[in-house]
């Protein structure tokens, strides 16, 4: 019984730790569009 | 006709060079020797390792002095901007790697020629009566490991990790030829007959003509501009 | 063109992946019998299976985008290309990982050398190569270019290492993971249906993954491009 548990609880885990990576990488390119948008903001009024 | 030209020219090229300064073929020489003699301390605790074990002594020894050749062959292209002058020059590409091939095909083989008597030697194993067979197997891991050898190490050398970067493509890739060496020889040092391991030299031959058809059509997309 | 197709699609692609899985989950606990030899360790294989189906599809994507890259340098293949790659690692990660721990429940191992558990180590080696190769290029071009290469390379190795392996096991025969009593026979029909379910699971997770993935790595590659643009007019 736990061996099957376990096998389902890696997969599982492993799923959704791929999905917040992917999560994550998407965040911080939003922060970097946001970042660079404000400096072309900047620029702009220089 | 140009094509064998261009060819012959470069297998001239890297013998020649490598006949002047000889750095090639001692280096190869004498790591394979270590290899030799720590996988002999590291295989057995008796006074020589299990009989079992040896083709695949045999076999490690000649991959991993393998590596080095390769490394060899392309990194000193890329340093002195041959792989430029040769891209640069009206030749088929195909013809490129044939001859960068046929190059290292021969360095292994020489070396493969002296490591295998001292092997011989040094592990008290008797491999006159069957050399014909043995030459034959160590001639169809030789071309299937340098066949794909060559295409990869052309990729190692050109990235950013150079050398580091075969033994991490290469090996995993070349398992079917070591897997199948290692078999076919052991047969054949057990005094079978060639007959016997029909299915492996089959399997051998198939993946140096697959890898060969691979390397020539895709060689041009790794050493263009 | 498959990639924009699945933008399009993701969102509906997505639920149906999770309805399939929770429903393959469900089948697994409620409807599957228990195997009379192994007991419930068994039912890892309806992760195992499917997980090595979904490695195999994403390495053979990897072979079809490479191929078409070499052949139309469209920058959309390679990132279709690279995409797959690295699901395929990931879901062959699971298969090494189901696979173990199937073994030491059923054999009281955890490695046997099994060809089909070997073959999936070795591919394994060979595209996590891939993904070290392409990391390592010296431009994102070459990057391309050599993982193009060697999904090529990696794809057509696989029937050598298939066979070598296959063969070489032959030689010290031991414990094969499968379906214990019924490798046989045919599979109890509830059985196949759990596993066939199973199968279109993953293979819908797989491509909403594929979904997500592909235009993140989109983003990137522009991203990329945008912030060397950006310290060129710095200056």
């Amino acid at each position: 019984m736990g061996f099957m548990v376990a096998a389902y609880l890696v997969v599982w885990a492993g799923l959704f730790l791929y999905v917040f990576w992917l999560a994550r990488k998407s965040r911080k390119l939003a922060e970097e569009v946001k970042a660079l948008r404000e400096a072309i903001v900047r620029r702009g009024h220089e | 006709m140009k094509f064998l030209l261009t060819t012959g020219a470069i297998v001239r090229k890297d013998i020649l060079l490598e006949f002047r300064t000889k750095e090639l073929l001692v280096s190869m020489l004498l790591f394979a020797l270590l290899i030799l003699v720590i996988l002999n301390f590291a295989l057995g605790t008796g006074s020589a390792p299990a009989e079992g074990a040896l083709p695949g002594v045999l076999w490690v020894t000649f991959t991993f002095a393998g590596v080095l050749g390769l490394n060899r062959s392309f990194l000193t292209e890329h340093e002195s901007g041959g792989l430029h002058g040769m891209v640069l020059a009206p030749v088929d590409c195909e013809a490129i790697y044939l001859g960068k091939m046929l190059a290292n095909f021969i360095f292994m083989g020489v070396a493969e020629a002296i490591v295998l008597p001292i092997f011989a030697v040094l592990f008290n194993f008797p491999i006159l009566g069957r050399l014909p067979a043995l030459l034959m197997v160590l001639a169809l891991g030789n071309l299937g490991f340098t066949a794909v050898g060559t295409l990869l190490s052309a990729m190692a050398a050109s990235s950013r990790m150079r050398e580091v970067l075969l033994p991490i493509i290469l090996f995993p890739t070349a398992i079917p030829v070591i897997v199948g060496a290692v078999n076919v020889t052991g047969r054949v040092l057990a005094g079978e007959p060639l007959a016997h391991s029909v299915p492996w030299l089959k399997l051998l031959g198939a993946y140096d003509t697959i890898f060969l058809v691979v390397a020539i059509l895709v060689f041009g997309y790794v050493i263009e501009e | 063109m498959i990639s924009r197709a699945l933008e399009g699609w993701s969102r509906g692609l997505a639920a149906a992946a999770a309805v399939l899985m929770v429903l393959a989950v469900l089948a697994v606990a409620l409807y599957a019998p228990i195997e009379r030899e192994q007991g419930l360790p068994q039912k890892i294989f309806y992760l195992h299976v499917p997980s090595a189906w979904v490695m195999f599809l994403a390495f053979f994507f990897v072979f079809i985008g490479s191929v078409r890259y070499l052949w139309k340098k469209d920058p959309a293949w390679d990132t279709f290309a690279y995409c797959c790659a690295e699901l395929g690692v990931l879901f062959c990660t699971l298969v090494l990982a189901t696979g173990p721990v199937w073994g030491k429940a059923t054999w009281g191992a955890w490695w046997t050398w099994d060809p089909r558990l070997t073959l999936t180590l070795i591919l394994w080696l060979i595209y996590s190569g891939y993904l070290i190769l392409r990391a390592s290029a010296a431009s994102e071009e070459q990057a391309a270019r050599f993982g193009a290469v060697l999904g090529i390379v990696g794809f057509a190795d696989v029937p050598l290492i298939h066979f070598s392996v296959l063969w070489w096991r032959g030689m010290h025969p031991a414990p094969v993971i499968g379906l214990g009593g019924v490798q046989g026979g045919g599979l109890h029909p509830a059985m196949l249906y759990t596993l066939l379910l199973s199968l279109v699971a993953f293979t819908a997770l797989f491509l909403s993954l594929l979904g997500l993935r592909i235009p993140l790595r989109r983003a990137e590659m522009e991203m990329r491009d945008v912030r060397r643009l950006s310290t060129f007019t710095q200056t």
